[in-house]
C-alpha cells in the first residue's frame, strides 16, 4: 500500500465519520417543534392577556340562549312558544320540527334542533376552563378577574338552568373540566336529582351574587351579568323548584328515580320552598321596589276607565303613562336599552330575534307569516276595563260587527301610534293596550315606515289581511312562486310583539336593531306575588322573613296592571289564595306572551295536561275577503292535519338525545322516549 | 492520476470511443469454463479502455485488437473475471478458462437498508425478477403487482391517463387507520407511489416486497403496513452496452355500459310511470316523432359515449439506456419518454391543445466511483417531467357522470340551429361542450431526485467492516394553469308549430376565456450513516451486524395553517445482528428506534424489536446425501412489533390544543356598540398519544425440488393495536365539541401468500409456470363506537369495510304479500322489493341494516403465468383474480329512472325477462317474473328500491387474461454480424379477457353505475434493441 493510498482512505473514512458526527450533532433538536409553535396562540398565551381572556370571556357568554328570539328559528334557542299553547307553526319539517314535539312524534334518535345536549355541556366546560385558569391574567386586576369570574360563573348557572328547563333533572359535571384520559367509566355521569340541580345551580349563583359588580361602569358594558342578573335567575329558579311539579305533586314520575330508587322529583310537598321562592324575589323588590319600565303620556293616549283611585300617577295607578308604549318599547328595540331601564335585570344585545319576526311578520311586508298565534291567547286578554271577554262591560262590549272609523293611538298613524282601522272586528275593539302591542289580528295596521313608498303592496297597502285571497294569506302562499306552502297566518292571528313600526322585508326596508330583555322586573313582582300566596305562615330563609303579606301582594301584582293601563286587583282577590293562583296565571300568560315563560310555567303547575291537550282553535281563513263574515267563525284549525298539540307525561322533558344515552348507560332517559 | 482521467472519460462516455489508429496486435481465442463448455457473451476489454471490448460469439470465440503491452480483462456474470497481459506478437491465441465465482453466483436478496445472501433471509420477502413484471401496456409499474407479487392485493379504478394505476396494500388491509399503505423505497429512500408510479420499468434492477416484522422493523415506526424496496439499475464493469426499446400500444375500451336509445327509453319511461299510476311521459303522437326521428332538436337521439368517445386511441413508451465501466467507475444512464392519449373524442379543440393527454420523459444517471480501492462513491440522479393536459371544465367525473346520466333524449349535441345546449334547470352542461368548448387546463410535474452515498470499507481496521454515508434531496413542484371559457348555452323551449322554428332561451351567458394558476413543491432531505459488518469465521460462523442512523425532513409549501406547515420530520437509528452456524441455523434481531414531530416532547421515540430463526435442513449433509433432489428446504419464524406513525391525514400534532382567534363573541353595549369577538380553544390536546403498533408473526417455508420447481409459504398473524381514531364514545357531559383522538382501535388481519415456480425444458423448448397467492382475512377487535341497539349493526367483530346493507327477499308477489310484510320506505307495490326484518320490530329500517358482503377490497389475489422459448420465439402468458369481494350497484345510469329526466338505462332493462312488470300493464301475467332483475319500474327516485341492499350487491370477483406476449429474438450468430447483442421484438395484448359476474363494466373498478374511466384493453408492438 503506497503511503498516498492511505492518505486517500484515511480522509474518505474521516469524511464518512465527520459527516455522520455532523448528523448526529444537529439531531438533538431535530424533532422539536418549538420554533414553529412557540409564537401561536395556545391557551396559555390567551389567559397571559387582557384581550384574548375577555375574549375567551366572550365566546363563554355566547353559549348563552337567545332568549330574546324564543324559538328555534335561531340555531341556539330552545323553541319553547312553538311548543307550549301560546304559539303555533305551520311547519312541519327539517329543522322547524315544534310540531313533531306538540305531535308527541318526538324521537330521542332524531331530535335534530331540539338538541343542545352537548352544546350546554360544552358551554360548562367552556366557563369551568375560565374560571380555572382566569388568575393567570395578571394584566388585570384583582378585582377584574373577580368580576370575571362572576359572570362565568354566572353563565355556568344560567346553562344549567337551560338544561333543567329542557330535560329536568340533569348530571352536574366536575367543575374541573375532565381531561380525556380519564377511564371512560369515570366519565359515565347520571342524572341528579332536581332538587339538587337546584341546590347547585343556587349556590352558583349566590357565588355570582357576590362577585359581580351592582352596575356596569358604563353604557358599553350593558349586557354583561351584574348582581341583580344573578338574582333574577336565582328567582325563578327557585320559584319552579317551589313548583307543584318539582315539589310533591308528580306522583305520574314515581318510576323516574335514579339506580338507588331515589326520585329525581321531590315527591312530598315542602312550603318552605315557596318561601325559599318568595325571599329571592324579595331580595330584588326591597332593591327595586317599583322599578318597571314607563313612558309618559302622550297627546293621544286613550282613557283608561279605571277607577278613581286608581287614576294616580304611576305606580300608584295608570296616570302619567302610555301604557302601550310602555309595554311594547321594551320589545320592539324603540326604547334604547340603558342603565335607565331599570327594568331590565338581564338582557341579550346580539339578539335573533329580527330573524324570528321575518317567520312571524304579515306577507304583505314580504315575511313570511309562518308563526302564528292561537285563539286562546287572543282571548286571555282582558278588555280595556280589566274584565274578560266573557264577562265584559256594556260600556266596553265584546260584540259582533266591524268599526267604522280609524282609531289612531299612543302615536301617528305614519309612525309609532297604534292605529286600529275601520272595517275591523269589534271583537278586537275596547281591548287592553297588551293586546294591541301583541295580537297581529286580520285587518291590522303595520305602519313599516322603512318600506320605500314605490314598493308598497299595491293589493292591501301597509295592512296585514289574513282571508284566503289577501297578500300575507293562503292563495298567495300556495301560488308564489318561492316559499312554501304553509306560509300563510292558519289561525287568522300573528304576534307583532317585537315588530318596530319601522320594521319591513320588503326590498329597500330594514328592521330595527332590537335587544331582548331575558329577565325583567316584572317577572320578579308576579314571582313575589305567587311565591308569598303560598305560604302558611312566616318563614325566616337567610335572615330574611317572608309571609303571605296580602299588602305587598297587592302592590306588586297591580304595578304590573297599572303599566298595562288596568284597574288593579282588590283586596277581597288577595284574600282568596285560589283566585289568585288564576289571576297570577292569567296575568303572567299575558304579561310574558312569546317570551317562552308559558311552556314552563303551564309544566310546573301542572296545567299543560289541560291547555296543551285542548284544540287549536282560530278564525276560518279559508274565506275570501268577499266572505268576510265566514272568516269570523271561530273554528277547530285544520289547515295542516298536524296543526294539533297534545300533552302527555313525556312531554313533560325533552329526550336526552339516545346516542348520548347510549354512551352512557349510567344515564337514565325520560321516561316515555 | 490515471483514475481521474478515466473518470472524465466515464463522465463523457455517452459518445462512444473509438480505437485511435495505432499499432495493434490481433488477439484471438476461445474462452471456456471448467466444464470445457465455451461461453457465450463474455466481456473482452483492455483494462485501460473498457469500451474498446468486444463478447465473444456464439462459439465462444472472440477477435480484438489491442495495442502491445495491454492488459485485457475477461469478465463474466457468475465466473471470476481474469487479468491477462498481452505480450508484444503481432497476432496471438489466448484461450482462457473461467472459474466460477461462488461469492458472485451466490443469489442476493434486498433485505431493508442493506443485502443478504439468499439463504440467510429468513423473513417474509417477495422478490420479483424485474422482467417478470411486465407491464402490459403504457402504463404505470403498479399495475404489474398484483397477481404477480405474492402478499400483494391491489386494485385498478380508472384507465384514464395519469390515474390509470393501482393501490395496492402488502397482505390486505390491516389497519382502519388513515394510513394502510406500504412504505415505497425506491434506492433506500422513501418516495411514495407516485414516483413508483413513474419510474421507467426498464430502470428496475430489483424489486422486493418486505412483509413480516424482522424484514421490516428496522423501519420502526413506518414500517407496520409493509415496505416495497426498488433499486434501479447501476453500470457494471464491461464494455458499453446500450438498449433501447420502443413501445407502440393501441388502446381500446373493451366494456362500456350499454344504454338504450331514444324509443326504447321512452318506451320503458312511460311503462314506469305508468305502473305507478301515473300519467305516461310521452304520449303516442310524441312517440312517434322520437321513433321516426322527426324532431332531433326537442326529441334527439343521442348516443353520448358515441360522441364523446373515440374507438381507440394511441400511446407511446420509449427507453434508451447506456451502460458500462470500468474497474474504477460504472454508469448507468437512461431516457424515457411515456405519452398517452384519453379516448375522448375531441373536435374542433386542437388549438387549445386540451385534449386529455399524458407525457412524462425522465432521465436517469446512476454513476459509481471508486474513489480508492475500499471507497466508492455513487451518485444517483433522477429528474422528471410530467405534462399533462385536460379540458377546461369537464372533470373525468364530470364526463363520466353525464355519460351515464344525460339520457339520448335530452339535448342534441348541437341544436339544428347551431346553438349549443345546456340543461337542467338550464345550467348544466353536455359532455361534448365540456371537452370541447371549455378553454383547457396543462398540470405540471417536475420533480429531482437525488442521492449521494459514499461507502468505506474497513477492513484494515477489521475483516468485513464498511461503513456508509448517504444524503438525498429530492424536489417536487406542481404547477396548475387553467385557461378556461364558456359558450352562449341555450335551452330549447318549444317550437313554432306554424313556421317550423325553435324557440330557445340562452340560459347560460358566454364567458370569455380566463386564466388561472396554482403552484406547490415538495422538499425532501434525507440523511443515513450506516455501519456493516459481515464475516465468516472457521467457516462455520457467520456473522453480520448492522446499525444506521438516519433522519428525514419533508416539506409542502401548500399547507393550509399554522401547524400543518410545519415540516414532517423523523429521526431514527436501527440496527441488526445476525449470527448463523454453517448455513443450517439462522438467528436475527432487528430493531428500529425512530420518532417523529407529531408526539410531545418525551414521547417522540418508538422502540420496536423483532427477532427470526431460520432452519436449513437440506443443508444438512445427510439430507444432501440421501435426499439430493430436495434443493431447498428451510423452515422460518419472525415475531417482531412495528409501528405506523402516519396516524391520520390531516390531524397533526393532537397533543398541541389548538386556539381559534374567530370563535363566536357576543355584543355588549346599548347601541350593540361593543361587539367583542371571540377566542377559544378549537381542538383539545389529547394526552398520551403514540403511534400504531402491529404485532407480527409470519411463518414460512421454502423449498426447493429437482432445481426446477421452487415454493414459498408463508402464513402471518399481524395484530394492530393503538389505531388511531377520533372517540366515539366519549359522553357529551364532558363538554367537547371537537371530537378528541386516541390510540383506541384494534384490528387483527392473518392470512397466507405463497408462491410456486416450476421449469423445465422439453428439447428445445424452455417452460416455465409461475404461480402465486394472497389469502387475507381481518376481524376488528376495537373500534371506539357506542354500543349499536343490535349486535349486527357494530364495526367491532366484523371485517373492515365490510359490505352493509338490507337483506332483500327477493320482490313482493302480490297485494297480500305487502299487507303481511313488515312496513317498508314509502309506498310499496307487488314488484317492489321485499327486506328482511332482522330485528323483527315489524318494520323495515336502518336498523335492519346488516354485514351482508365483503368489502371492496378482494380479500384473495392470485395470479398465474407460464412461458415458453423455443429458438428465438417466447409465448407468455398471465393470468390474474381476485376473489371475495363485493360491493353495491346503484345510483343514476344503474337503477331505471331514479333521477327522473336524468340517467340513463342500461339495455338490459329492455329485456322483459330482467324486469318486473305487473301483468295489468304487459297483458301477460309471466312478466311478473319473481326472479328479475330490476323491481317494477319507478319514475323518479324510489325511496325503497334504490337502497344498498343484497338485491343490488355485486360480486366484484374475476379471473382476467393480464397480458399475452409473443416475442421473436433475433439469434445472436445473426446479430453479431451488424455489432448487436439484442434484437427482439414482440406482440403484446394487455387485459385481454376478463371472466366476472358484474359484465356491464370492469369488475376490477368497483364502479356502482359504469360513470368511471374503463380499465382498457390495449395491443402492443415492442422493439428491444441492445449494443
Amino acid at each position: 500500500m503506497t503511503s498516498k493510498k492511505i492518505k486517500t482512505r484515511i480522509f474518505a473514512f474521516l469524511f464518512v465519520i465527520l459527516s455522520s458526527a455532523g448528523i448526529t450533532f444537529q439531531s438533538c433538536s431535530f424533532l422539536d417543534i418549538d420554533p414553529y409553535v412557540a409564537d401561536l396562540f395556545t391557551l396559555d398565551t390567551v389567559f397571559a392577556k387582557k384581550e384574548y381572556t375577555q375574549k375567551y370571556l366572550n365566546n363563554v357568554y355566547s353559549y348563552l340562549i337567545d332568549y330574546g328570539s324564543p324559538s328555534a328559528w335561531t340555531d341556539n334557542a330552545q323553541p319553547w312558544v312553538l311548543i307550549s299553547d301560546e304559539g303555533v307553526a305551520g311547519y312541519k319539517r327539517n329543522r322547524h320540527n315544534y310540531n313533531y314535539f306538540c305531535n308527541n312524534e318526538m324521537k330521542a334518535e332524531d331530535l335534530d334542533h331540539f338538541d343542545y345536549w352537548n352544546y350546554f355541556y360544552e358551554g360548562i366546560r367552556k366557563a369551568n376552563t375560565f374560571i380555572q385558569r382566569v388568575n393567570e391574567c395578571q394584566e388585570v386586576s384583582a378585582l377584574q378577574r373577580s368580576e370575571w369570574i362572576g359572570q362565568a360563573t354566572f353563565i355556568k348557572a344560567m346553562i344549567y338552568f337551560e338544561l333543567m328547563l329542557a330535560y329536568g333533572p340533569v348530571p352536574i359535571v366536575p367543575d374541573t373540566p375532565v381531561d380525556f384520559d380519564t377511564p371512560i367509566e369515570q366519565m359515565m355521569v347520571e342524572r341528579n336529582t332536581w332538587d339538587e340541580c337546584s341546590d347547585y345551580v343556587s349556590a352558583l349563583l349566590e357565588e355570582a351574587i357576590k362577585l359581580l359588580p351592582t352596575q356596569v361602569r358604563d353604557n358599553s358594558e350593558i349586557g354583561q351579568a351584574v348582581k341583580n342578573s344573578a338574582l333574577a335567575v336565582l328567582s325563578r329558579l327557585t320559584l319552579y323548584t317551589a313548583s307543584p311539579l318539582y315539589n310533591g305533586e308528580n306522583s305520574e314520575f314515581s318510576d323516574f328515580t335514579n339506580n338507588a330508587g331515589v326520585p329525581y322529583l321531590n315527591p312530598v310537598k315542602d312550603i318552605r320552598k315557596w318561601a325559599v321562592a318568595a325571599a329571592n324575589a324579595k331580595r330584588l323588590v326591597d332593591i327595586k321596589p317599583n322599578d318597571l319600565y314607563t313612558v309618559p303620556r302622550m297627546e293621544n293616549t286613550p282613557h283608561f276607565p279605571v277607577p278613581a283611585a286608581e287614576q294616580a300617577d304611576f305606580p300608584d295607578g295608570v296616570g302619567g303613562i302610555d301604557p302601550y308604549h310602555s309595554y311594547i318599547d321594551m320589545f320592539n328595540g324603540e326604547c334604547v336599552l340603558a342603565s335607565s331601564n331599570r327594568e331590565i335585570l338581564f338582557s341579550r344585545q346580539n339578539t335573533g330575534i329580527n330573524g324570528m319576526n321575518k317567520y312571524s311578520a304579515p306577507g304583505v311586508l314580504n315575511a313570511w307569516n309562518v308563526f302564528f298565534v292561537p285563539q286562546v291567547l287572543v282571548d286571555a286578554y282582558y278588555m280595556i276595563d280589566g274584565r274578560t271577554i266573557n264577562n265584559a262591560s256594556e260600556a266596553y262590549p265584546y260584540e259582533e260587527g266591524y268599526t267604522n272609523t280609524d282609531l289612531v293611538f299612543s302615536g301617528e298613524k305614519s309612525s309609532n301610534g297604534f292605529t286600529l282601522l275601520s272595517g275591523t272586528h269589534k271583537w278586537y275593539a275596547n281591548r287592553e293596550m297588551r293586546f294591541y302591542a301583541t295580537i297581529a289580528f286580520n285587518n291590522s295596521y303595520f305602519p313599516s315606515t322603512s318600506t320605500p313608498p314605490d314598493k308598497i303592496d299595491q293589493q292591501d297597502g301597509k295592512v296585514a289581511k289574513y282571508f284566503s285571497d289577501s297578500k300575507s294569506g293562503r292563495d298567495y302562499a300556495l301560488n308564489r312562486p318561492q316559499g312554501e306552502a304553509e306560509e300563510y297566518p292558519m289561525t287568522g292571528y300573528l304576534c307583532r310583539k317585537f315588530l318596530h313600526y319601522e320594521d319591513s322585508w320588503i326590498s329597500g326596508g330594514r328592521q330595527k336593531t332590537k335587544y331582548c330583555p331575558a329577565y325583567r322586573m316584572a317577572e320578579v313582582y308576579l314571582n313575589y306575588v305567587e311565591a308569598m300566596n303560598e305560604l302558611d305562615q312566616s318563614y325566616t330563609i337567610n335572615d330574611i322573613t317572608v309571609t303571605r303579606n296580602t299588602s305587598e301582594m297587592k302592590r306588586c301584582f297591580n304595578l304590573i296592571r297599572y303599566r298595562a293601563g288596568l284597574p288593579g286587583i282588590t283586596d277581597a282577590d288577595v284574600a282568596n289564595a285560589d283566585k289568585m293562583r288564576e289571576l297570577i296565571a292569567r296575568e303572567r300568560q299575558i304579561e310574558f306572551a312569546w317570551e317562552g315563560r308559558r311552556y314552563h310555567d303551564l309544566r310546573r303547575t301542572k296545567k299543560a295536561i289541560i291547555y296543551e291537550n285542548a284544540p287549536v282553535m282560530g278564525c276560518d281563513v279559508s274565506a275570501t275577503e268577499a266572505e268576510k263574515d265566514k272568516f269570523y267563525n271561530i273554528i277547530q284549525v285544520k289547515e295542516r292535519d298536524w296543526i294539533y298539540k297534545v300533552f302527555t307525561r313525556r312531554q313533560t322533558f325533552f329526550p336526552i338525545p339516545k346516542s348520548e344515552v347510549d354512551k352512557n348507560p349510567n344515564l337514565d332517559q325520560m321516561p316515555g322516549f | 492520476m490515471k483514475k481521474y482521467i478515466a473518470l472524465f472519460v466515464i463522465f463523457m462516455t455517452i459518445l462512444p470511443a473509438f480505437a485511435l489508429a495505432q499499432t495493434t496486435i490481433k488477439v484471438e481465442g476461445v474462452v471456456t469454463d471448467a466444464n470445457n463448455e465455451t461461453q457465450i457473451g463474455v466481456n473482452i476489454y483492455p483494462r485501460d479502455n473498457p469500451t474498446q471490448g468486444t463478447v465473444t460469439n456464439l462459439d465462444g470465440k472472440y477477435t480484438i485488437e489491442v495495442k502491445p503491452g495491454t492488459t485485457l480483462v475477461f469478465s463474466y456474470i457468475g465466473f471470476k473475471s481474469q487479468e491477462i497481459k498481452i505480450g508484444t506478437a503481432k497476432s496471438q491465441t489466448i484461450n482462457v478458462v473461467l472459474d466460477t465465482d461462488a461469492q458472485q453466483l451466490e443469489e442476493v436478496s434486498i433485505v431493508g437498508y442493506s443485502t443478504q445472501r439468499k439463504v440467510s433471509v429468513v423473513g417474509a420477502i417477495t422478490s420479483v425478477k424485474p422482467t417478470t413484471l411486465n407491464v402490459g401496456g403504457v402504463t404505470s409499474v403498479s399495475n404489474a403487482l398484483a397477481g404477480r407479487v405474492a402478499g400483494l392485493i391491489g386494485i385498478q379504478q380508472s384507465g384514464e391517463p395519469g390515474n390509470d394505476v393501482s393501490e395496492f396494500w402488502i397482505r390486505g388491509i390491516s389497519t382502519f387507520g388513515a394510513n394502510s399503505s406500504a412504505l415505497i423505497l425506491i434506492d433506500g429512500i422513501d418516495r411514495g407511489s407516485s414516483s413508483l408510479n413513474e419510474l421507467a420499468p426498464e430502470d428496475i434492477e430489483s424489486f422486493s416486497v418486505l412483509k413480516d416484522a424482522t424484514a421490516t422493523a428496522v423501519y420502526g415506526a413506518k414500517g407496520a403496513n409493509g415496505v416495497v424496496l426498488i433499486n434501479t439499475k447501476r453500470g457494471a464493469e464491461g464494455k458499453v452496452s446500450i438498449n433501447a426499446s420502443v413501445k407502440t400500444m393501441i388502446e381500446t375500451l373493451p366494456r362500456l355500459p350499454n344504454y338504450l336509445r331514444a324509443y326504447d327509453y321512452a318506451k320503458l319511461a312511460n311503462e314506469a310511470k305508468v305502473v305507478r299510476g301515473d300519467r305516461s311521459v310521452y304520449s303516442p303522437e310524441i312517440f312517434d316523432i322520437i321513433k321516426y326521428h322527426m324532431d332531433p332538436d326537442l326529441y334527439p337521439d343521442v348516443s353520448w359515449q358515441d360522441e364523446i368517445l373515440k374507438k381507440r386511441t394511441l400511446g407511446v413508451q420509449g427507453n434508451i439506456n447506456i451502460s458500462g465501466g470500468s474497474k474504477l467507475a460504472r454508469y448507468y444512464m437512461s431516457a424515457f419518454y411515456r405519452t398517452n392519449d384519453a379516448i375522448y373524442n375531441q373536435t374542433g379543440m386542437d388549438r387549445y391543445h386540451s385534449n386529455v393527454r399524458r407525457n412524462q420523459y425522465t432521465f436517469r444517471s446512476n454513476i459509481d466511483v471508486d474513489l480508492t480501492k475500499s471507497t466508492l462513491v455513487s451518485l444517483l440522479l433522477s429528474a422528471k417531467l410530467v405534462d399533462m393536459n385536460r379540458p377546461g371544465m369537464g372533470t373525468t367525473k364530470e364526463i363520466w357522470g353525464a355519460q351515464a346520466s344525460l339520457t339520448p333524449l335530452t339535448v342534441p349535441v348541437v341544436y339544428s340551429n347551431g346553438q349549443l345546449p345546456a340543461y337542467g334547470k338550464g345550467e348544466q352542461t353536455s359532455p361534448s361542450v365540456l371537452l370541447n368548448e371549455t378553454g383547457f387546463l396543462t398540470d405540471r410535474d417536475n420533480s429531482i431526485e437525488s442521492l449521494l452515498k459514499i461507502e468505506q470499507s474497513l477492513d484494515f481496521i477489521t475483516k468485513g467492516l464498511k461503513v456508509t454515508g448517504s444524503l438525498s434531496f429530492d424536489n417536487y413542484n406542481n404547477h396548475l394553469t387553467s385557461r378556461t371559457k364558456m359558450p352562449d348555452l341555450y335551452k330549447a323551449t318549444d317550437r313554432n308549430w306554424n313556421t317550423g322554428e325553435l324557440m330557445t332561451l340562452k340560459t347560460v351567458v358566454a364567458q370569455p376565456m380566463t386564466f388561472k394558476s396554482t403552484s406547490y413543491g415538495i422538499r425532501t432531505i434525507y440523511i443515513e450513516g450506516k455501519v456493516e459488518y459481515n464475516r465468516l469465521f472457521a467457516e462455520k460462523h457467520r456473522i453480520g451486524g448492522l446499525f444506521l442512523y438516519n433522519q428525514k425532513d419533508y416539506q409542502r409549501t401548500d399547507a393550509d395553517g399554522e401547524l400543518a406547515s410545519i415540516p414532517h420530520r423523523n429521526q431514527g437509528i436501527a440496527g441488526r445482528l445476525t449470527y448463523s452456524y454453517n448455513d443450517i441455523y439462522f438467528i436475527e434481531g432487528n430493531f428500529g428506534y425512530n420518532g417523529s414531530e407529531n408526539f410531545p416532547k418525551g414521547e417522540r421515540f418508538g422502540f420496536f424489536p423483532s427477532g427470526a430463526l431460520g432452519y436449513v435442513l437440506s443443508n444438512y449433509p445427510l439430507i444432501k446425501e440421501k435426499a439430493p433432489f430436495i434443493n431447498t428446504l428451510k423452515l422460518r419464524y419472525s415475531y417482531g412489533l412495528v409501528g405506523n406513525d402516519q396516524i391520520s391525514n390531516n390531524v397533526r400534532f393532537p397533543y398541541l390544543t389548538t386556539v381559534n382567534m374567530n370563535a363566536p363573541g357576543y355584543v355588549f353595549g346599548d347601541q350593540h356598540q361593543n361587539s367583542g369577538g371571540g377566542v377559544t380553544d378549537a381542538v383539545l390536546g389529547s394526552t398520551g398519544l403514540v403511534w400504531e403498533k402491529a404485532i407480527k408473526q409470519n411463518f414460512g417455508i421454502d423449498l426447493t425440488l429437482w432445481e426446477a420447481l421452487d415454493i414459498t409459504v408463508d402464513a402471518f398473524i399481524d395484530k394492530r393495536n393503538n389505531i388511531f381514531m377520533e372517540r366515539a364514545t366519549l359522553p357529551g357531559t364532558i363538554g367537547v365539541g371537537t371530537k378528541p383522538w386516541g390510540n383506541v382501535g384494534k384490528m387483527k388481519s392473518w392470512g397466507a401468500d405463497g408462491t410456486a415456480s416450476y421449469t423445465h425444458r422439453f428439447g428445445n423448448v424452455a417452460v416455465e409456470l409461475r404461480g402465486n397467492f394472497t389469502l387475507t382475512r381481518d376481524k376488528i377487535i376495537d373500534y371506539d363506537e357506542v354500543p349499536p341497539r343490535y349486535p349486527y349493526l357494530a364495526k367491532k367483530g366484523t371485517s373492515y369495510g365490510v359490505t352493509r346493507g338490507l337483506i332483500a327477499l327477493g320482490l313482493f308477489k302480490d297485494e297480500d304479500d305487502v299487507k303481511n310484510s313488515p312496513t317498508q320506505f314509502g309506498k310499496v307495490l307487488p314488484g317492489d322489493i321485499k327486506y328482511q326484518d332482522i330485528n323483527g320490530d315489524g318494520r323495515i329500517d336502518d336498523y335492519d341494516i346488516a354485514p351482508i358482503g365483503n368489502s371492496n377490497v378482494p380479500k384473495i389475489q392470485y395470479g398465474f403465468a407460464t412461458s415458453a422459448n423455443w429458438k428465438g420465439f417466447d409465448i407468455s402468458v398471465f393470468f390474474r383474480g381476485a376473489a371475495q369481494v363485493d360491493y353495491f350497484m346503484g345510483g343514476n345510469g344503474y337503477y331505471p329512472f331514479a333521477g327522473g329526466v336524468t340517467g340513463n338505462v342500461l339495455s338490459i332493462v329492455n329485456d322483459q325477462s330482467n324486469r318486473w312488470t305487473p301483468a295489468s300493464y304487459s297483458g301477460d301475467p309471466s312478466t311478473e317474473n319473481p326472479n328479475a332483475r330490476f323491481p317494477r319500474l319507478t319514475y323518479g327516485e324510489n325511496i325503497n328500491n334504490n337502497r344498498p341492499s343484497s338485491f343490488w350487491l355485486a360480486d366484484a370477483g374475476y379471473l382476467r387474461l393480464k397480458t399475452l406476449e409473443i416475442g421473436y429474438t433475433v439469434p445472436k450468430k445473426i446479430l453479431s454480424k451488424i455489432n448487436m447483442t439484442n434484437l427482439r421484438i414482440s406482440f403484446l395484448g394487455d387485459n385481454l379477457c376478463v371472466w366476472d359476474k358484474v359484465k356491464l363494466w370492469d369488475p376490477e373498478q368497483a364502479s356502482d353505475n359504469g360513470a368511471v374511466y374503463p380499465i382498457t384493453r390495449s395491443y402492443s408492438m415492442v422493439l428491444q434493441v441492445s449494443f
